[in-house]
């Protein structure tokens, strides 16, 4: 377990798989799908979510589930397409409870992500790739430090609209640390 | 069979996979796999085309071709991946294996036959692709075809002792003159 202030990161397992079928097709899915809204049937999820662990991508990496501290199951976070040899790993998150948006959950959690990449795995990069509509993350990344390092012009389809997809970039040597950046964002338990 | 000036995409087929062992240890493999040198065996090489018969069979759309020239020589792989039906695009992978093509207009005569038939027959509105900073041919290459570049991942790649940046280019169907067009600018060229 990686214990932050807001919340904690396990290994991804049946609680969360529980929740899923919400997840997977309310509005989280928007924000973490770039733009999709599925309609997954609840019998379809835990055999889709298999089919996804087996892959080479997911099981590259490692994919965690977030708790809030008084245990309660909030979404998913993954390290996936890790390559040791090039040491980068792709991040992909979704916090499939809107009430716990804007509250700093996610950025705990991607706080504990990364120092575990860095500290643990260690890679020396991490990246993630987000739509340009998802203004949250945008102000996100900018306060975490991460580099705006591409704009894939009208990529994704969302509501009717072209948008641009932003790829984002951290390398090991631009991160202060955990301790430092829940500082600097005065992060604060619960 | 896609028709071209100096070569043709067709199937990728036996003809072709017959040459990967040879393929995936030389030289051309190093811009391929953006710095891999893989050293792979012949039975890695089985195990890889296994693979990758099992994941067509599953969820990545995509279509292959092998390149040849107009005598029939095999020479590489082309072929759109990653193909997105909802967000209409796709992601171009090429690879001109047989290092006495480079430089020829080969891999851009294969390159132009590849965009046309994502955007007019696949009916993709986004083509893109990724290579890496010591890649100068295909730096070159993405300008004469009029890619533009989108996006610089940096460090994400290293290759032959070094760390080295991504690039990716992408292309919008608006911005496509056509195959025709393109021909006629860059100067292609039937060899006699």
């Amino acid at each position: 377990m990686l214990e932050g202030l807001l919340v904690d990161l396990v290994p991804y397992g049946e609680q969360f798989l529980a929740e899923a079928p919400r997840w997977w097709n309310n509005e989280s899915d928007f924000w973490g799908g770039a733009g999709r809204r599925r309609f997954v049937p609840r019998e379809r999820v835990a055999a889709l979510y298999r089919e996804w662990r087996e892959s080479p991508r997911a099981q590259s990496g490692v994919q965690f589930g977030i708790l809030t501290k008084d245990g309660k199951p909030i979404g998913d976070l993954g390290l996936n397409g890790v390559s040791y040899h090039n040491r980068a790993g792709l991040l992909g998150a979704n916090i499939g409870e809107p009430e716990y948006w804007d509250g700093g959950y996610g950025t705990d959690a991607l706080l504990l992500v990364v120092d575990y990449a860095f500290d643990t795995l260690d890679l020396r990069r991490l990246w993630l790739v987000t739509m340009s509509l998802n203004a949250r993350v945008v102000r996100q990344m900018a306060k975490v430090g991460f580099t705006l390092e591409g704009r894939r012009r009208e990529a994704a389809h969302a509501d009717g609209a072209w948008y641009d997809e932003l790829v984002y970039g951290l390398l090991r040597d631009e991160w202060p640390g955990r301790e430092v950046m829940l500082q600097k964002l005065s992060l604060k338990p619960a | 069979m896609l028709e071209g000036v100096l070569v043709d995409l067709v199937p990728y087929s036996a003809r072709f996979t017959a040459l990967e062992h040879e393929w995936l240890n030389g030289e051309g493999l190093f811009f391929w796999a953006m710095g891999g040198r893989w050293l792979a065996t012949e039975a890695q090489v089985k195990s890889m085309q296994q693979e990758r018969a099992e994941e067509r069979a599953e969820s990545d759309l995509r279509v292959f071709f092998g390149v040849q020239t107009k005598d029939g020589t095999p020479i590489g792989l082309f072929g759109i991946r990653s193909v997105h039906p909802h967000h209409r695009l796709g992601m171009l992978t090429a690879f001109i294996a047989e290092p006495e093509y480079w430089g020829g207009g080969y891999g851009t005569d294969a390159l132009l036959l590849l965009v046309d038939y994502a955007f007019d027959w696949l009916d993709l509105r986004r083509v893109w692709l990724l290579t890496m900073a010591l890649n100068a041919r295909v730096m070159r290459q993405m300008e004469k075809v009029g890619f533009a570049l989108e996006g610089r991942p940096r460090q994400a790649t290293w290759a032959d002792g070094q760390w080295v940046d991504g690039l990716t280019y992408g292309l919008l169907r608006d911005e496509w003159p056509g195959r025709a067009a393109l021909v006629e600018k860059l100067g292609l060229r039937a060899r006699a």
